[in-house]
């Protein structure tokens, strides 16, 4: 709505006061037109007269002329009376007079004084001819045609003198008779102007009180908190432009009142959402959490949370709410690569805010995924450490126009729940540390004690037969096999602490390495002779299919730790059957196989074993502390190596431990 | 003035014997012009032409009337019969004419002879002369209804 600058007041006195002047003027113009025209008229008509007045003597004139024929000088005085006359006639009717009535008399007067010229052209000429009895007669007979046409002639101008008469009587009549109008008319547009003037007048005063009154009494309800009053605009003018302004003001004042309102809700929402994300120590229950807030906030019809897998190639449903079981069982996993919100977002870290479902279903590649569409969905990527983690969802069965603090509060819950997500999985791995330590130092505390129990037991033994009062003493070669089980167990006691101090130095970044150069088959060689007895008494002996002699600049005891730490496991798992080596030079790396034919890994498990404490579940009746493969693992890193597993479970496992040959410790 | 006071008494006599005679025998005849195509006319018609009623013969000619002197021995005949008009009331007429509309009266012949050599120089002219005129040459008689 415009309002114009100019007051409402002094806008319609100058229109007013400009439209009285423009009438003013017109009426002032056309009494003048209308006067010079009856002037004109009139002076037209006096001419008029005087002429015909000319022409009336020029005929009497003429008259004269005719009767005094005998005369000398008659004929002159004829001609110059008939130029008095025609030249009178002519005039009028060049003048052309209003009246075609007189146009037609002068006409007809005009065709006569011809008629008459003619006539009296013969008598002047008969007159010079002898006085014959029938000149005479003829004489007599233009004589009388002269006086009728003199006749004709005067009928004529009498008859337009008369007219004309009438005509400037008319004039004259109609000029006393409007002598008043333009007193009059003066009179009426005064008295006009100032009716309007004073109506106008009247007129602002009360609008402008009404305005003023309504505007007053908007400001009051305003102060005493009502909001929705809205103060009628009267006129275009100053106060309707107050009065929309004040309208704009209280709009926007309950705009931002209201916009503070949902937002204090929607913090005191998400607060109450932190805090139950706090007390969720499941992301399952996290999932759930969100989406039961996040459906109440934005009066959704339906969300979900999804989370990316381990192997990310899946995104799998952690929670969900307001959707029919059936059709979830149909999402709980799907590739992450499928082209749906859910799947991009996660995946993109894409933002979807679908208002028709029009817009949603073009987010689906392939529409034969559902059967029927949402009317509008929001969907955000959840973010954990710059790090794609999943997805939140929520879907509308009707059209939504989302405002900026729904997207706001759409991805602060994302946000929210990613925290709440990550301190979940945070929370369940903490746990399953402790398990595993717990189960570790279950394990560490058995393994350490067998040797001391079998140690103690030597020991004890050896102590009850010995007997120094009755010079009794165990025979050599039973004190020679005790030292010997002893000697075994101490060595065991002192593998499980170099394990565990390995570990802790790994830990602690401490562990160093000495390197040199050296042969690995000899090395290989010589711990497969310290181990051959006991890999013969495990019925699981070596069996080297390659032995390639590979010169390598490495730490010795360490690479001669991963071969006893992996031999040790093939012995172990490798269910009495013999194990395969194979050491094998390559162009730039140096590949040692151990393969065995035991019980195996299952494929879940090839990723976990070389953690620290990681043992196959399987293996209950197997000692160790779980650290080989781990401490094995660092080993070859640390020479910027891999070690890499094979395995089936009933078939068998082979690690490959993969070095580079020309290894420099620097770029480690 | 008991001679004189006879005259009337003649007078009237004479004006009684007149009419009955004129009733049987128009004492004049109306002429025209040959340019005039109408064979016959009324004697309101002729009236209205010379009174200047009616100016103009329905070919568009203008009418010229050549009226006789009030001394012609036609002149009351004409006066009575065709306009039904005394002098007396015809010259107040005329006066009336002159001043009101600036009609003149129609110009007099001074003989028939006059008359008929009037009429026949001017298109669509007329006049009346003697029933007994001889010589009505260049013009045309028109017979005139309801008095013939």
């Amino acid at each position: 709505v415009s309002f114009t600058q100019t007051s409402s007041i002094v806008r319609r006195f100058r229109t007013l006061t400009v439209l009285l002047g423009l009438f003013v003027l017109l009426e002032f113009v056309g009494i003048f037109v209308s006067s010079q025209t009856s002037l004109d008229g009139l002076r037209k008509l006096n001419r008029a007269n005087t002429f015909t007045e000319l022409a009336a003597r020029g005929i009497a004139n003429l008259d004269s002329a005719i009767e005094a024929i005998d005369k000398k000088q008659a004929e002159s005085v004829y001609d110059l009376a008939e130029k008095e006359v025609i030249t009178s006639v002519n005039t009028v009717i060049e003048m052309h007079p209003a009246s075609p009535k007189v146009y037609g008399m002068f006409t007809d007067a005009q065709k006569s004084v011809l008629e008459l010229d003619k006539v009296a052209k013969d008598i002047f000429i008969l007159r010079q001819q002898p006085s014959t009895r029938e000149n005479l007669a003829l004489i007599s007979k233009d004589l009388l045609l002269a006086k009728q046409f003199e006749l004709d002639i005067n009928d004529s101008l009498r008859g337009a003198q008369i007219e004309l008469t009438q005509i400037a009587n008319r004039i004259f009549n109609d000029l006393y008779q409007g002598r008043w109008t333009p007193i009059a008319i003066s009179f009426g547009i005064a008295l006009l102007f100032f009716v309007a003037a004073l109506w106008i007048g009247f007129y602002t005063t009360k609008r402008l009180s009404i305005s003023l009154g309504h505007l007053l009494k908007a400001t009051d309800e305003v102060a005493r908190g009502n909001l929705k009053i809205k103060v009628p605009i009267l006129d275009h003018d100053e106060i309707g432009r107050l009065s929309s302004a004040f309208d704009e003001m209280v709009k926007n004042l309950e705009v931002s009142l209201k916009k503070e309102k949902t937002a204090a809700e929607r913090v005191f929402r998400l607060q109450d959402i932190t805090a139950e994300f706090s007390r969720a120590l499941d992301p399952a229950a996290v999932g759930s959490a969100v989406v039961l807030h996040g459906n109440a906030e934005l009066e959704s019809s339906g969300g979900f949370v999804a989370i990316i897998s381990d192997d990310r190639e899946s995104l799998e449903m952690l929670g969900f709410a307001g959707y029919d079981p059936a059709i979830i069982d149909d999402w709980k996993q799907i590739p992450i690569t499928l082209k749906v919100p859910s799947a991009l977002s996660a995946l993109h870290r894409n933002l979807f805010f679908c208002e028709t479902e029009a817009e949603v279903r073009a987010q689906f590649e392939n529409p034969a995924l559902l059967a029927e569409f949402p009317k509008a969905l929001a969907c955000v990527p959840l973010v954990a450490n710059e790090t794609s983690i999943g997805s939140l969802t929520f879907t509308f069965d009707h059209e939504k126009r989302f405002s900026s603090e729904e997207r706001d509060f759409v991805i602060a819950l994302a946000d929210l729940a990613s925290q709440a997500l990550q301190r979940a999985q945070l929370y369940n791995d903490a746990q399953e540390a402790i398990q595993v330590r717990e189960e570790f130092l279950s394990i560490a505390s058995h393994e350490l004690k067998t040797p001391i129990t079998s140690l103690k037991m030597q020991l004890q033994l050896a102590q009850m037969q010995t007997k120094p009062a009755e010079n009794l003493a165990p025979s050599p070669q039973k004190l020679a096999r005790m030292f010997e089980v002893s000697v075994n167990q101490v060595n065991r006691l002192t593998s499980l602490v170099d394990d565990l101090l390995d570990v802790s130095r790994f830990e602690a970044g401490k562990l160093s390495f000495h390197f040199a150069f050296f042969d690995l088959s000899t090395i290989l060689k010589e711990v497969l002779e310290r181990f051959e007895s006991v890999l013969n008494h495990s019925h699981s002996p070596a069996e080297i299919l390659q032995m390639d002699s590979v010169q390598l600049y490495a730490d010795v005891f360490r690479i001669e730790q991963v071969i006893v730490n992996l031999l040790s496991n093939a012995m172990k798992y490798g269910a009495g059957k013999p194990i395969q080596i194979t050491l094998v030079k390559k162009e730039t790396t140096v590949e040692l196989s151990i393969r065995d034919h035991g019980i195996g890994i299952p494929a879940d498990k090839h990723a976990l074993i070389f953690g620290r404490f990681e043992r196959a579940a399987n293996t209950q009746n197997i000692g160790g502390l779980g650290l080989g493969l781990y401490i094995a693992k660092q080993i070859v890193e640390a020479h910027q190596g891999e070690i890499l597993v094979e395995s089936e479970p009933n078939v068998g496992s082979c690690f490959k431990v993969i070095l580079p040959l020309k290894f420099s410790p620097g770029a480690a | 003035l008991k001679r004189l006071g006879r005259i009337p008494i003649i007078f009237f006599f004479s004006l009684m014997i007149v009419p009955a005679h004129s009733q049987e025998h128009s004492p004049l005849i109306f002429i025209v012009n040959p340019s005039v195509t109408q064979k016959e006319i009324s004697a309101q018609e002729i009236s209205d032409f010379y009174f200047k009623k009616n100016r103009y013969w329905p070919d568009g000619t203008k009418v010229r009337f050549f009226d006789q002197a009030s001394t012609s021995s036609l002149k009351p005949w004409f006066l009575q019969k065709v306009l039904k008009k005394t002098s007396r009331e015809l010259d107040l007429f005329w006066i009336g004419e002159k001043n009101y509309n600036g009609q003149g009266a129609p110009i007099i012949a001074p003989s028939d002879e006059m008359v008929v050599s009037s009429v026949a120089s001017l298109p669509g002219s007329i006049g009346y002369v003697s029933s007994d005129a001889d010589d009505l040459t260049g013009v045309k008689k028109i017979i005139v209804k309801g008095l013939e």
